[in-house]
């Protein structure tokens, strides 16, 4: 069989504000023509890159790479554009940059084919039929913002799919939607992929996309360390690079443990009492957080996990007071946040709760003992005070000798420990991570979740992650798949 | 059928429509600036001309040829000439022809009358009768009908001569001709003055002569009568004024000149006069106000292009995200090109047109308000190909600033490296030129393309206040919030959020130091200008009014003696005598001297604090001096009252010599007696004493060289004699004196004088100090003597002094009479008065007062007068108006600017407000934190727009020597800043974009969640997080 993709000892470089970060470390990778391959891989190992390489939208720095026979390595930026053009399809990883909010469903996918010159009467003829096959014939007027997480995917899909291209690349196509709606939009990728007989490469982090790919290829670190061919359920083995070197091996996939559902009982941190989230109207709504219900007592390093739209960082805003459930009672640290007004839960916030983001706002020009201080003038701390806290908290976070640096000087390691000691310095009682692993490799993530498996005698911590470190260190796990099976069995 | 990339940009611009709306309609606010200032520049340009020709309704503005002949024997071929090359050249410019004839003397020896004969032909069109009837055609030029021309009734015993055998001519009626048609400054005074009064008088002892009008120049021109008459026959056209315009100028002064060609081709004895000199000077004026236009022009083209920058930067990311999704769709380059292409041409082409027209349309009415032909401007600005072009020109920059600035692969420290690069190389540039030229005069302003200097002042200075402060905002802003740890978090967070991505407010900044500061600098350069028109207006009135009158019956010589009769016009009018005399301090170097009460310097409106560096009051304080025992006053021998003749008795022997007499009025007055020629053995000479010098004082006797002729043969002639005269008391001793008198020399013979040895305090200009000796002492020549000066400081300026390097001394005006007086005897009168009265109302009936007995003939100069004429003035109003559009589009683009620019601080910083909710920030104060954050921008942008107005203001009025009306400014302008006029703009535009943050704040940080606000979607994962993303839909 031709190969639609092959790449060899693919190395990407890009230049960062702490050093040149390698997203690419070698990567060699085979697709064929015909295919759906999906490439898995936490956050940070690279997925992305390889999509925007095979897509002609950035080079490899190092090594070769051949997409339906064109070799793009060196290509002209022009030849990159007929390579677009002429051969690929691209969903971008959010919909909601991939659809531009200006022109309605059809326009945004006949101007691919208008672009390329198709007539009128041919291309709105193709329009009708992709709106169909996507099943959202009756939105063809619909703009982006007048319609759901999944029909914004399944129009984006056929933005890709409307010139007919050769090779289809997919960025986290269901990172942004709800397992249900993750699985309809698979199934359609599928269809769409076998029906058009497109390639198709698809990289995510969602293990839901096994179901439909014929080639799995796992990333960590920047290279493939194993590969699956053939029915979804087979085992995947390591792979060998170029010069012979055996892949590290794959993670051990941990085991869900079973939501502890205890609500009420006066010891736990957060209590999640039949919590459900839903976004817009019935129409053209969303769902943020399946019902859920759930307890994470006092004291432990919990992590939420689930696949990308599951709802994890949902919930972590409803324990935090930063968005209110459609229904359900949320109680963080015994108060029942209903009862807050926005103010109030601001200042509950800042008494109790410590937040780490992915983005980790630490502000560039100031050092991290500096960063620290300005959180805890943020919780009211007067300056005075202020100071020796945020030298306690640096230091026993690792950071006694890196007071005086600025965070662009810090590996992203240290910034996240810079971002965890601002948290901590206010001595919150509930610390919230969201995926505070993923820009880490493997030995940063590992180091951190030892970090946090070391703080959780002083603070509860809640965290989301994908990230196998963090979730074997955690003390225990709620994943919500599981949880809403739960959730929605019948009782008894 | 727009094709694909159209389309999308087309729906961009309908989904963002308010945002879409700002843009265009800042650009269009822009456009509008340079096309209503171009055509006010030229609709003003066009009003000087008519107000040049029309000079107020008093003169008609007429082409003349003009030829003497000194007999009739060439009159019709110098007529042929003239009138074909009239047609010919002026035929589209001036009306009817109008021939004259204008008689030389027509003297009568036989009695002392004196006549001037003028023939036109058919006059009834410019005769105004006042007595009479009209004089029927005159046909064989021997009996002919007459018109006296006149303003009065003969005052004298008038007949009419007679030149010649066979002529009669009858006098049928009295009246005046046009002063303009056909022999322009005809004097029609007369016949008045039967006696001399001084120098000027007519040969035949008359002032003004009388004027004879006949009907018919060809009779009078073909008479034999006339023949021994000299004559200058003249042609005048008037000029239609209606037909002539600063676009049609040029091709009047081509025609002036091919009609002075071939008339002087033909003939060299033709003289053509025309308004063109008057007219180039308005012209170049216009020209050069129009030139400094320009600077209002391109600080709107720099408002533009920073507009133009601040979207893109506003856009910037959404633009971008519309290029990623373009690319990911496969499209080509040329695609993408086309998109930034479009989206930064369209909006800025509907600005430009609709700004274009907005222009257009506030250009027509203001043509038809001014009486301009709206058609012929239109064409002439902005319809014309090279506005139009200049118009697509800068468009066209703006949209390619705005795509660089957009487009995603063009980094934003690269172009704002290339703008540093650019201003700089522009600042040294212009501050190499400003340096080595100076000032601009009206010349460098005026022509098709003016100084470079004028067009890229505006922006190269603003862009480098800009440049200047953010660069200097970022460190500082992060020095401030390292250091500012107790301040109250709002602000410091605020201060934080600025100075961690400084792009955007930069950009704000940048704007504002354009709009704002287009707006300052319009109000402080207006202010500057109308401030000079009062300055330019105190300066030139001395205090309210400057009065000058006639000579007296004593002397011809102007001046307000006696002083005292302004004690007539009120106890609260304050009257001011001032001497005023052109002299010289060494020869050929020009002085104006001045003399006046010092205590009256501090109390004159037209004295500026920079004229001197030392306080007006100190250097009035050391011009004082003391006054002597019997006060200022000249001395000499009492003459006894009621004798009507002066008797002086001497002995005298030697040569013959010419002695006069200086007789003085305690007013003030003097007149010079002449006693005629004394010869030895004489010991008496008399003659009748003027009325008004009877009791009055001998002050001075002068001997003058009886003999003198003028010629070369003469130099060195000596005249002696010895003198001794008898009974002048208090004037001279009864000591023989000896004379000596050396060609054109005389002996002055006075008594000693209180200015005798002083040496007179004198304020002088910097470049007559220099003059002076090491000491401070300079000598002034005063007719044949001199004054010693002392110089006690120094003056730039001195009110009244016009000109432009003056050279002036200011010395206290009594002892300076004194001093004139004794220098050069019967001299020394005050020449002006300046006066003031405490209301206007009390200034309009001095000023009628001075139209009456006992004060003659007075020429005033009012203050207000000359404030009104410059307010005006055409040229004055189209900067100040170009001025106030400049201001109204600056703060709208301010306005404009500021919202656009809280709009999108909320929706882009949404994520950093998100992550300081979340570590418990209350929205409450999110609030205070979003409304400090446009509060800092706004005052960021506050200060670089005063600070760049200002800039300009000062750099701009220090570099162009042009005055409101487009002259040479004296004195010279001193930048004005209406701080209040300033203030209150500037905190209205503050509290109203603090109201509109205020409301933008609360609506965002109000009761609901983050998580509730975002409802209608689905809230993406951090990255495109806690954030609304970088796309937005308006409505």
């Amino acid at each position: 069989m031709a190969e639609a993709i092959v790449g060899s000892g693919l190395i990407r470089i890009h230049p960062s504000p702490g050093g040149p970060v390698a997203a690419l470390r070698g990567l060699d990778l085979h697709v064929e023509v015909g295919e759906v391959a999906a490439v898995l891989g936490p956050s940070g190992s690279g997925k992305s890159t390889l999509l925007r390489l095979v897509a002609g939208l950035d080079r490899p720095s190092a090594g070769r790479l051949t997409v339906l026979g064109r070799d793009l390595t060196d290509a002209s930026d022009t030849e990159l554009d007929e390579h677009r053009r002429r051969r690929v399809g691209v969903v971008e990883q959010h919909y909601r940059r991939a659809l531009s909010p200006y022109v309605p469903a059809a326009e945004a996918i006949g101007l691919p084919l208008a672009l390329r010159g198709v007539p009128e009467t041919e291309r709105n003829a193709r329009v009708r039929e992709l709106l169909e096959r996507v099943g959202l014939a009756d939105r063809a007027g619909a703009y982006r913002h007048e319609l759901s997480g999944g029909e914004q995917q399944r129009i984006a899909f056929a933005v890709a799919l409307a010139p007919r291209p050769a090779l289809l690349l997919a960025d986290e196509p269901t990172g942004e939607l709800d397992g249900a709606t993750a699985e309809t939009i698979l199934e359609a990728l599928r269809d769409l992929v076998r029906a058009e007989g497109t390639t198709c490469l698809v990289v995510t982090h969602d293990e839901l996309v096994e179901r439909v790919a014929d080639r799995v290829i796992h990333l960590a670190d920047g290279r493939a360390v194993a590969e699956r061919r053939g029915r979804p359920g087979s085992e995947a083995r390591p792979v060998r690079d170029a010069q012979g070197w055996l892949a590290p091996p794959l993670p051990e996939p941990s085991t869900p443990v079973a939501p502890a559902i205890r609500p009420g009982l006066g010891a736990d941190a957060v209590v999640l009492d039949t919590v459900e989230r839903r976004y817009g109207t019935d129409a053209v709504g969303s769902v943020g957080l399946p019902r859920t219900t759930a307890a994470f007592r006092r004291g432990g390093f919990h992590v939420v996990t689930g696949p990308s739209g599951s709802g994890k960082t949902t919930l972590l805003r409803l324990v935090a007071g930063l968005d209110r459930p459609t229904d359900g009672r949320v109680v963080t640290l015994g108060t029942d946040l209903a009862d807050l007004d926005r103010d109030a839960l601001a200042r509950f916030r800042a008494a109790r709760i410590g937040m780490v983001d992915q983005v980790r706002d630490l502000v560039p020009f100031l050092t991290a003992r500096e960063n620290v201080e300005l959180g805890l003038a943020i919780r009211g701390f007067a300056p005075g005070d202020a100071r020796p806290r945020a030298t306690a908290a640096l230091e026993g976070v690792g950071l006694g000798d890196h007071f005086d640096r600025a965070p662009d000087g810090l590996s992203a390691g240290e910034r996240l420990r810079v971002a965890l000691a601002r948290a901590l310095a206010a001595d919150p009682e509930l610390l919230i991570l969201d995926e505070p692993t993923a820009a880490l490799d493997r030995a940063g993530a590992r180091a951190e979740a030892r970090l946090l498996a070391d703080l959780d005698d002083r603070v509860t911590i809640l965290a989301t992650t994908h990230d196998p470190a963090l979730i074997e260190a955690a003390s225990d796990r709620l994943d919500l798949v599981a949880t809403i099976a739960a959730s929605a069995a019948p009782a008894g | 059928m727009p094709g694909p990339i159209t389309s999308l940009v087309l729906a961009r611009l309908r989904r963002r429509a308010a945002t879409a709306a700002i843009s265009v309609a800042s650009v269009a606010a822009a456009a509008a600036l340079i096309g209503i200032v171009s055509g006010i520049g030229l609709i003003a340009a066009d009003a000087t001309v008519e107000r040049t020709l029309v000079a107020g309704g008093a003169e008609l503005p007429v082409v003349r040829v003009s030829r003497f002949s000194p007999s009739g024997a060439d009159h019709a071929e110098a007529r042929a000439s003239a009138e074909a090359a009239l047609d010919e050249h002026m035929g589209d410019f001036t009306g009817p022809l109008v021939a004259g004839l204008l008689g030389h003397e027509l003297a009568d020896l036989e009695a002392p009358v004196f006549e001037l004969i003028v023939a036109v032909d058919d006059p009834e069109t410019w005769l105004t009768l006042t007595e009479g009837r009209l004089p029927v055609h005159c046909e064989d030029g021997e009996r002919c009908e007459a018109v006296l021309l006149s303003e009065s009734a003969p005052d004298v015993d008038f007949r009419i001569a007679r030149p010649a055998p066979g002529v009669e001519l009858t006098i049928v009626g009295r009246g005046l001709l046009h002063p303009a048609m056909p022999f322009g400054d005809l004097d029609q005074r007369g016949p008045f003055g039967s006696r001399p009064i001084g120098g000027g008088e007519y040969q035949t002892g008359r002032s003004s002569p009388a004027v004879i009008l006949v009907n018919g120049a060809e009779a009078v021109a073909k008479a034999p009568a006339f023949d021994r008459t000299g004559r200058t026959y003249v042609w005048t056209a008037p000029l239609d004024v209606d037909r002539v315009h600063p676009w049609t100028a040029g091709a009047l002064r081509d025609a002036t000149a091919a009609l002075a060609r071939d008339l002087a081709a033909d003939d060299t004895a033709f003289t053509v006069t025309s308004p063109m000199p008057g007219l180039e000077a308005a012209l170049a004026r216009a020209d050069a106000a129009r030139g400094r236009l320009l600077i209002v022009g391109s600080l709107g083209v720099a408002i533009l292009l920073a507009f133009g920058v601040f979207v893109a930067l506003v856009i910037r990311e959404d633009v971008g995200a519309e290029v990623a999704r373009l690319r990911a769709v496969g499209s080509r380059r040329r695609d993408r090109i086309a998109f930034l292409v479009l989206e930064a041409t369209i909006p800025a082409a509907i600005g430009g047109i609709a700004g274009w027209a907005i222009a257009a349309v506030v250009v027509a009415a203001l043509s038809a308000w001014s009486g301009s032909d709206a058609g012929a401007i239109l064409a002439g600005t902005l319809l014309g190909p090279t506005p139009l072009a200049a118009a697509l020109l800068v468009i066209t920059a703006a949209i390619v600033a705005t795509i660089l600035a957009t487009a995603p692969g063009i980094p934003r420290a690269g172009g704002v490296r290339i703008a540093t690069a650019i201003t700089l190389t522009a600042t040294i540039m212009l501050g190499w030129q400003l340096a080595t030229s100076g000032p601009l005069g009206a010349p460098a302003l005026a022509g098709v393309i003016a100084s470079p200097i004028v067009v890229l002042l505006p922006p190269t200075l603003v862009f480098l206040a800009a440049l200047v402060l953010t660069t200097l905002l970022p460190p500082l802003l992060r020095a401030v919030t390292r250091r500012t740890t107790g301040a109250p978090l709002p602000i410091r967070l605020s201060l934080l959020s600025i100075a961690r991505d400084p792009g955007r407010p930069a950009a704000t900044v940048t704007l504002l130091a354009f709009s704002l500061g287009a707006m300052v600098f319009a109000t402080a350069w207006s202010a500057t200008l109308r401030q000079g028109n009062e300055d330019a207006a105190a300066y030139r009135s001395g205090l309210d009014l400057r009065v000058t009158e006639l000579g007296t019956a004593l002397s011809v010589a102007k001046s307000v003696v006696p002083v005292s009769r302004y004690e007539s016009l009120g106890d609260d009018v304050t009257a001011v005598p001032v001497f005023r005399e052109t002299s010289t301090t060494q020869p050929g170097a020009r002085v104006e001297i001045l003399g006046i009460d010092p205590a009256a310097l501090s109390t004159l409106p037209g004295w500026r604090a920079d004229f001197s560096s030392a306080p007006i009051g100190e250097l009035a304080d050391r011009l004082q001096v003391a006054e002597p025992s019997g006060g200022w006053r000249v001395t000499g021998h009492r003459l006894p009252t009621g004798v009507t003749d002066l008797e002086v008795r001497f002995r005298y022997s030697g040569q013959p010599v010419r002695l006069d007499a200086v007789v003085a009025t305690d007013g003030g007055d003097a007149a010079i007696v002449p006693l005629g020629t004394i010869r030895e053995g004489m010991t008496r000479a008399s003659a009748r004493l003027p009325d008004s010098g009877i009791g009055g004082q001998l002050t001075a006797l002068i001997f003058r060289n009886d003999q003198l002729i003028a010629g070369p043969q003469h130099q060195g002639d000596l005249v002696t004699g010895t003198v001794t005269f008898d009974g002048l008391d208090g004037l001279v001793a009864d000591d023989p004196i000896d004379l000596e008198i050396f060609t054109v020399s005389s002996v002055v013979i006075r008594a000693p004088q209180a200015s005798d040895g002083l040496v007179l305090p004198a304020i002088v200009s910097p470049n007559l100090a220099r003059d002076a000796a090491a000491d401070g002492s300079l000598d002034l020549h005063v007719g044949g003597g001199t004054v010693a000066l002392r110089v006690v400081g120094t003056a730039a300026w001195a009110p009244t002094v016009t000109d432009a390097d003056p050279r002036f001394v200011i010395v206290p005006l009594d002892p300076l009479l004194v001093a004139v007086a004794s220098a050069l005897p019967g001299a020394g009168r005050p020449t002006e008065m300046w006066i003031t009265a405490p209301t206007p109302q009390r200034l309009a009936e001095v000023r009628h007062a001075l139209g009456q007995a006992p004060f003659r003939f007075a020429e005033v100069t009012a203050r207000a007068d000359l404030v009104a004429e410059r307010a005006g003035d055409p040229l004055t109003q189209a900067i100040v108006w170009s001025l106030v559009v400049a201001a109204i589009a600056g703060l709208l683009l301010s306005v404009g600017g500021l919202i656009l620019g809280a709009v999108t601080d909320l929706r882009d910083e949404s994520g950093e407000l998100a992550d300081l909710e979340a570590q418990g920030i209350p929205p409450s104060s999110l609030r205070w934190h979003a409304l400090a954050r446009t509060a800092w921008l706004t005052i960021g942008g506050g200060i670089a727009g005063l600070v760049a107005g200002v800039l300009l203001a000062v750099v701009v009025t220090g570099a162009l020597a042009l005055d409101a009306e487009g002259r040479l400014p004296i004195p010279p302008l001193v930048v004005v800043l209406p701080l209040l006029q300033i203030a209150l703009v500037v905190g209205g535009v503050v509290v109203l974009v603090l109201t509109i943050a205020t409301w933008l704040a609360r609506r965002t940080y109000g009761r609901a969640t983050l998580g509730e606000r975002r409802g209608g979607v689905a809230v993406p994962p951090r990255g495109a997080a806690w954030t609304a993303g970088s796309e937005h839909v308006d409505g």
